[in-house]
């Protein structure tokens, strides 16, 4: 240690190092400078009774115990998980949640707004087209018209909404899906296909009765209401968007 | 570990001493001190001691500033008394950290930070984004000036 970093140490000293080995080595360094020396015998008379008053400041037994639950938060006992935003793992969970819950809500809504059991009514719709145009029975009438028919051909529970009861009729007919009597008609409009049956025995069932819900299948678009657990369901070829607007 | 650093009671004083000489009075000081160990608590640093006790004189300082309105102003080497050493040898205790607590800052802040908190220059430098200098400029007019003031209240 030279003269200049040994007064520089020296210049913070505290009062009570004055015997520990590193102030001797730096008064050994120092110099025996008669100026330097009264300046540093200054300081040190100075230094001494401040940092006495200064050590007389203590905490008291009962501010003590006011600092117990504080370090406890060093202790195992004590600690705490702290979560905070800027902790990049935590931001990631929390993103994470978020996308969860958002994911879950956007699932819950749009589930919401679908038909249930939609694959049995795709399943039902892609049967009813695979049969032949000569098992329908060439009829002259509108849709209002043909209660009798359906019934006298095994369907019992039969509902049509209003808007259709006047549609014109091109062919009828009525099948067994699942042991269950479907009827079905060809209507000229559009060459919609119209399905009535009994939702409930076959799974398929609107979440709200008197509302259309679509679904898709590859090639065609499908609509279905319910009233009384009789479902009404009407197919086109083409897109929703154009099926909506036929409905309007 | 710093947790072990905040279980002795000598340490903890020293952080109460540099809050109460920078504090108006011990409540406050004991509240800014709870504070600042919550807070170090939450410090990620914290199981660095020398990190973790500077931390902790930071945000004392810090938080008796912006309560307390410290008077911040550069001690000058005016044309003061000379002082005397005995002076202040004489005067009780409490007078002395009333001289302390009269300096503005940034020496009040540099007094309790070597007299209260025992720390050297380099620390003290950090702490209070000053050069080492500075801090050893700042230390000679708090010694004159409290000789000064001191033979003055006598």
């Amino acid at each position: 240690m030279n003269t200049k970093t040994a007064r520089r140490f020296l210049k913070f000293m505290h009062p009570d190092q004055l015997s520990s080995p590193e102030v001797r080595k730096a008064l050994a360094s120092a110099g025996n400078d008669a100026d330097w020396k009264a300046e540093f015998d200054l300081q040190t008379q100075t230094d001494t009774p401040v940092a006495d008053a200064c050590g007389e400041i203590c905490l008291q037994p009962g501010e003590f115990e006011s600092l117990v639950s504080t370090r406890e938060l060093f202790t195992e006992k004590g600690r705490k998980i702290h979560l905070s935003l800027r902790d990049p793992t935590v931001l990631g969970v929390v993103f994470a949640v978020l996308l969860l819950v958002g994911f879950f809500f956007w699932f819950l809504l749009g589930s919401l707004d679908r038909i249930h059991g939609e694959e049995k009514l795709l399943d039902l719709v892609k049967a009813g087209a695979t049969e032949e145009i000569q098992q329908f029975d060439e009829v002259d009438s509108t849709l209002g018209e043909l209660d009798d028919w359906f019934t006298m051909n095994g369907v019992s529970r039969l509902w049509i909404p209003e808007k259709f009861l006047p549609e014109k009729v091109l062919a009828v007919r009525t099948f067994n899906y699942r042991g269950n009597q479907v009827a079905s008609a060809l209507l000229p409009r559009q060459q919609m296909l119209v399905y009535i049956f009994q939702g409930k025995p076959l799974g398929i069932e609107a979440p709200d009765e008197n509302k259309w819900y679509y679904a898709k299948s590859p090639k065609e678009s499908v609509a279905l209401i319910e009233r009384n657990g009789v479902c009404f369901v009407v197919v086109i070829r083409g897109k929703i968007p154009e099926l909506k607007q036929a409905l309007q | 570990m710093s947790s072990e650093w905040i279980q002795d009671d000598e340490h903890l004083n020293e952080a109460f001493r540099l809050s109460f000489l920078l504090c108006e009075d011990r409540e406050a000081a004991l509240n800014i001190l709870k504070t600042a160990l919550n807070k170090l608590a939450r410090y990620s640093e914290k199981s660095n001691p020398q990190r973790a006790l500077r931390f902790l004189l930071f945000e004392i300082r810090r938080q008796c500033l912006a309560q307390n309105k410290i008077s911040q102003k550069i001690l000058r080497d005016e044309k003061k008394l000379p002082g005397d050493s005995t002076a202040l040898s004489a005067l009780p205790s409490d007078q002395t950290v009333a001289l302390l607590r009269a300096l503005p800052d940034p020496a009040r802040s540099v007094a309790a930070l070597f007299y209260a908190a025992k720390q050297p220059v380099s620390e003290i430098a950090h702490i209070l984004s000053l050069s080492e200098n500075q801090v050893a400029a700042e230390m000679d007019l708090v010694r004159q000036t409290l000789r000064t003031e001191a033979t003055r209240t006598q």
